[in-house]
């Protein structure tokens, strides 16, 4: 039996039915756009989120390439230049680094780069071109403008360059071009012509890819490639292979750039996006499966006819999914609309509670993945949701379509039913028994838009603003470095921050109530061998210490035995000292024992941290009060302190940098500037007078914008607006996420009583033919769709309280420090009575179409 | 030849005391071209038996060989696309798809089978039937004859072995229903088509060639 060709006819029985049908088609359509919505708003604000947080990691890293390799020989750059897979490859070759006085703070190489390279790290110039002539340069404004030149082309500019380690070359350059700087990025390239690199630098021959016998400290005149794959997916795997064929030595840390994600999505994220993936498939899933399923039922008898006249199984069913298509080319389209426009207006409300540098604009990026994703997914909802359906029909049998209603194929061999009061409560219990399967898809449905509410109510009824500001506020101001401010740079964090001028001004300003300073210094510190032994006892020996997934991690990678891992942090242990004042002193988070300032300020106490383990938040002591310990210093001059308390500095004085573990001395400021020698306070605090607030906000905010711009500052305001930003984020979001929900419930449900309503209409008739009032139909409605509510509202408050106790807890405890829980059903509880009004009204609306015509033509209706 | 052959058939409803034998151990034959027509009262199992001669349901034992195919070997799909093939139905309530149009119901199974329209033959049937100029009507802008008419003009539009009616006339009133019986006569004669109808109506039941009557399952005059 070969291919028959059908096709057209059953795309014409499948559209006609359609088309005949067009109520039920829109609320098809209606529910598929629904659906798309969903999918869409989310993965436009999740690939705005990725492709922003890829923007800013690529400025920070200063290229924008998938992978680099540096470090290496002409004759090792044309193998990789040859190979096939790489989309395209650029380089650029390392002369030195400047030197100059001016920009010792900045990171600057020196460097002969080819157009492309020079894209790829964004110093490609926005006026003037790359260096051509051996004396021209290109550089940043930002470079330009600590040298104090002008951002002139041909102006002439004094360079000092080290090339290797320590020979310097001094020569002035004429500037060709410059590019804007990017004050989040860690470097500021200098380009120079090919012919200044060959003079001063030149290529070398040798290898050091496999860890030669060249100097390590001299990598002037080797190359650097960037490249690119045909896309950004496994670059890892990528680059992996593409050493293998250019028979590279492949190391373990290859440098795929962190830019772009895929390997590094931690189970968090992976969770949360699988759980809105699911809850907006499900939604989507209930009322298209509830509206298919409605369809093929009520078109029973259609499909009964379809199949005496010779339409097989298979047949019926493709007829049903090429309505399904039909339905999905009119809705998908919509709602890729609607859900992009949702996305533009969600994307800048998500991105103003993620951490990202101020420069990174809140634009929506709309990408084609998006919607080719949202169109996908969206799809494969509809056609999973319609394939139950589609079973449906194709198990029609002829005979069975030629007489049934809903219902009749009901089994009621086991219910054995007492003879009660025919009352329209009775009537309508029996009616909803119709069709259990339906009554739990309804139910569901609305359960789900009632459940979510109520989680994102519970999380945000833990939002606790007492814990949240207190915690990233010790004071009405903080003022410190940018670097330490903007919680997205992590790298050359500057520590050495609050100048003495702003210190002496500070001082003048007379609505400065009181303030305090923290100086900070990170090295590694060491340790005398008793005080070694009781870290290494009380916390490296510990399970609390070993069991911590990130310890484990790195004793894991370094190959070592776990007392061999203890050993070797002797020599790597991280270490911060602070030295702070009275401020800052109240506001440390006391682990064990009792602070006293007047004794600490004496200068013969030291506070110390503990470590807390990232998982079980369950800490261990390094140190316990009353000990003496002494502290060593980074030129290894110690001096002997009794512990006066384990404690730990708050978030708002320390810097946002942290490693898995480390080591804290908190010291008063006068013995640690004693200590540790002369610097600057890393973190100024003050509080000021009722009413001055204004004024010296004022003053804080020019100095900080005009005078040294290096300094940021943020108040307690800010910080509570932060904290309502970060409500504003879950209120919007899950608003919208909630209305869909709800409206796709309330849908469904509507559909529901719509069609079971008109499917019965010669049967409500023959009920009042034989004595029924409308008043008492209209009561047996009600009861019905209060039946769908009341059971609705049953699941939810379940379902919803189970979640917020197992769920909403646990989330909001270990994702937010500033949670507290409460136990809520409330929202669910508000729903209800809600839900009661619609779903009283909606029958009654629909009954009174139907009550149009009188029972005599309503018990004629052919079916 | 029997173009249509029943053995034994037997298709019983429910168990021991409440059982209901609607055939009875029933055994006919049709031959080609023949014009046969089942008489009996209502529940007497006419119409049961009519559901196991075209396929539509499967007797609980017996056989029905149409055509010298046994279509109770064949499997669900399979006996669909042999009903679309060698069986056509009208039947009481004309069953005509309601969002097609006059022409589009006619064609349809033959356009289920994927096969092209033989148009001369398809207008040959339309003319016969006094259907040319309601030919791209909607069946509810159609009279009840004239629907029972388009039901007809299906029936025979694939060619089929065998064409079963089940109380064609049962909605019509006695002018229509003489039309169309006689229009199923003229059919019969010039297609040589085999037609089998089920029908309580007695005077009707003469327009056949043979009668068959059946009383509770049991074939009780007409069998061979």
């Amino acid at each position: 039996m070969g291919r028959v060709n059908n096709r057209k006819i059953i795309s014409m029985l499948a559209k006609r039915s359609l088309l005949a049908s067009k109520g039920k088609s829109l609320v098809a359509v209606m529910a598929i756009v629904l659906t798309t919505v969903m999918f869409t708003s989310f993965f436009t604000v999740g690939g705005s989120l990725v492709s922003k947080i890829q923007e800013e990691t690529m400025r920070q890293v200063g290229e924008s390439a998938h992978s680099s390799l540096s470090n290496l020989t002409q004759a090792e750059y044309d193998i990789l230049k040859n190979d096939k897979e790489l989309k395209e490859i650029s380089y650029s070759i390392y002369v030195g680094m400047l030197s100059n006085e001016e920009v010792k703070a900045t990171y600057a190489e020196v460097a002969y780069f080819e157009e492309l390279k020079a894209k790829m790290c964004f110093c490609y110039p926005d006026v003037g071109h790359l260096p051509e002539e051996k004396d021209e340069v290109v550089m940043s404004d930002i470079v330009l403008d600590m040298l104090g030149v002008s951002c002139k082309i041909g102006e002439k500019v004094p360079l000092e360059i080290t090339v290797g380690t320590d020979k310097v070359i001094k020569h002035e350059f004429i500037l060709s071009g410059y590019y804007k700087g990017d004050p989040i990025s860690s470097s500021n390239p200098v380009a120079v012509s090919k012919a200044f690199q060959e003079e001063n630098a030149p290529t070398p021959t040798e290898s050091i890819l496999s860890g030669g016998a060249a100097s390590l400290d001299d990598f002037s005149g080797r190359i650097s490639a960037s490249f690119n794959f045909n896309n950004s997916l496994f670059i890892k795997q990528k680059v992996k292979k593409l050493y293998e064929r250019c028979d590279f030595p492949y190391s373990t840390d290859i440098d795929a750039s962190m830019a772009y994600m895929g390997s590094n999505f931690d189970p968090t994220t992976i969770g949360l996006i699988a759980v809105i993936i699911l809850v907006a498939f499900f939604s989507g899933y209930m009322i298209i499966y509830n509206i298919f399923y409605i369809n093929v039922y009520s078109e029973v008898r259609h499909y009964g006819l379809l199949k005496t006249v010779g339409t097989t199984g298979k047949q019926l069913k493709k007829i049903v999914k090429i309505q399904a298509d039909m339905l999905s080319v009119i809705g998908i389209p919509i709602g890729l609309l609607i859900g992009a426009a949702t996305g533009k207006f969600l994307v800048p409300v998500v991105m103003s509670a993620a951490a990202f540098s101020e420069s990174i604009d809140n634009k929506v990026v709309l990408s084609p993945i998006v919607f080719i994703g949202s169109v996908v997914f969206s799809w494969l909802t509809v056609r999973i949701s319609c394939t139950k359906p589609c079973q449906m029909a194709a198990a029609v049998t002829p005979i069975e379509a030629l007489r049934t209603t809903e219902g009749s194929n009901v089994n009621r061999k086991k219910t054995v039913k007492k003879t009660a009061k025919v009352t329209p409560l009775s009537i309508a219990h029996s009616n909803i028994k119709r069709s259990r399967k339906r009554v739990v898809v309804v139910i569901l449905s609305l359960s789900l838009g009632m459940v979510f509410l109520n989680s994102i109510s519970g999380m945000l009824n833990g939002f606790d603003i007492e814990k949240y500001v207190s915690d990233m506020a010790v004071t009405d101001y903080t003022v410190t470095d940018y670097t330490i401010m903007n919680a997205g740079i992590t790298q050359n964090v500057n520590l050495d921050s609050v100048t003495d001028d702003f210190l002496k001004e500070l001082k003048k300003q007379d609505g400065v109530e009181s303030s305090s300073n923290v100086y900070a210094l990170d090295y590694i510190p060491t340790f005398t061998n008793g005080d070694w032994k009781k870290i290494k006892d009380r916390v490296l020996s510990s399970n609390t210490f070993k069991s911590d997934p990130g310890v484990k991690y790195m004793i894991e990678t370094s190959g070592l035995s776990e007392s061999q891992f203890a050993d070797m942090s002797r020599e790597t242990f991280n270490g911060m000292s602070f030295g702070i004042g009275e401020l800052v002193f109240d506001n440390l988070e006391v682990v064990s024992g009792e602070l006293d300032w007047n004794k600490f300020k004496t200068g013969k106490y030291v506070i110390t941290s503990c470590y807390r383990n990232h998982d079980t938040e369950m800490t261990a002591e390094y140190f316990q009060p009353g000990e003496t310990i002494t502290v060593i210093n980074e030129n290894g001059k110690g001096k002997d302190y009794t512990v006066m308390a384990v404690a730990e500095i708050p978030s708002a004085a320390s810097p946002h940098y942290s490693t898995i573990y480390n080591f804290n001395y908190i010291l008063p400021e006068k013995e640690f500037l004693g200590l540790y020698g002369k610097r600057q306070p890393m973190t100024t605090v003050f509080n000021v007078k009722e009413g001055k607030a204004e004024e010296v906000e004022a003053w804080l905010d020019t100095y900080c914008k005009t005078v040294n711009n290096d300094l940021a500052y943020t108040s307690r305001d800010k910080i509570i607006e932060e904290f309502k930003g970060f409500i504003n984020v879950f209120n919007v979001v899950g608003g919208v996420i909630v209305f869909i929900l709800l409206i796709i419930g309330i849908l469904n449900f509507a559909n529901t009583i719509f069609t079971s309503i008109i499917t019965r209409r010669k049967e409500l008739a023959m009920l009042e033919a034989v004595g029924m009032t409308v008043k008492q139909q209209k009561q047996m409605l009600i009861l019905e769709g209060g039946y769908y509510t009341v059971m609705s509202g049953i699941v939810s408050v379940i379902l919803g309280g189970l979640i917020d106790v197992f769920v909403i807890r646990t989330l909001g405890n270990t994702l937010l420090f500033f949670y507290s829980w409460h136990f809520t059903v409330l929202p669910i509880l508000i729903c209800i009575p809600i839900m009661l009004v619609i779903s009283s009204v909606l029958p009654l609306i629909c009954f009174k179409q139907i009550q149009k015509s009188t029972v005599v033509e309503r018990m004629r209706v052919e079916e | 030849m029997a173009i249509l052959v029943a053995e034994n058939l037997k298709k019983f409803y429910g168990e021991y005391e409440t059982q209901v034998r609607a055939l009875d151990d029933l055994s006919l034959e049709v031959e080609r071209g023949e014009f046969v027509a089942i008489v009996g009262t209502s529940g007497s199992g006419k119409s049961t038996l009519l559901h196991m001669l075209g396929g539509l349901d499967r007797p609980t034992s017996g056989n029905v060989i149409i055509d010298g195919k046994n279509i109770g070997e064949l499997k669900e799909d399979e006996l669909c696309i042999f009903r679309r093939r060698k069986i056509g139905f009208v039947f009481q309530s004309f069953n005509l798809v309601p969002t097609l149009n006059v022409y589009e119901n006619i064609v349809l199974p033959i356009q289920l089978d994927g096969n092209k329209v033989d148009d001369s033959f398809i207008t040959k049937i339309i003319n016969l039937l006094s259907l040319d100029k309601k030919k791209n009507s909607l069946p509810s802008q159609l009279s009840g004859g004239q629907q029972q008419r388009v039901a007809i003009a299906r029936a025979l539009a694939s060619k089929p072995a065998i064409m079963l009616a089940d109380e064609p006339t049962g909605n019509l009133d006695s002018k229509t229903s003489q039309d169309v019986l006689s229009l199923m006569k003229v059919c019969s004669e010039e297609f040589s088509q085999t037609i089998v109808m089920i029908t309580h109506n007695e005077e009707i039941a003469q327009t056949a060639d043979r009668i068959i009557r059946i009383e509770d399952g049991k074939i009780v005059k007409g069998g061979e």
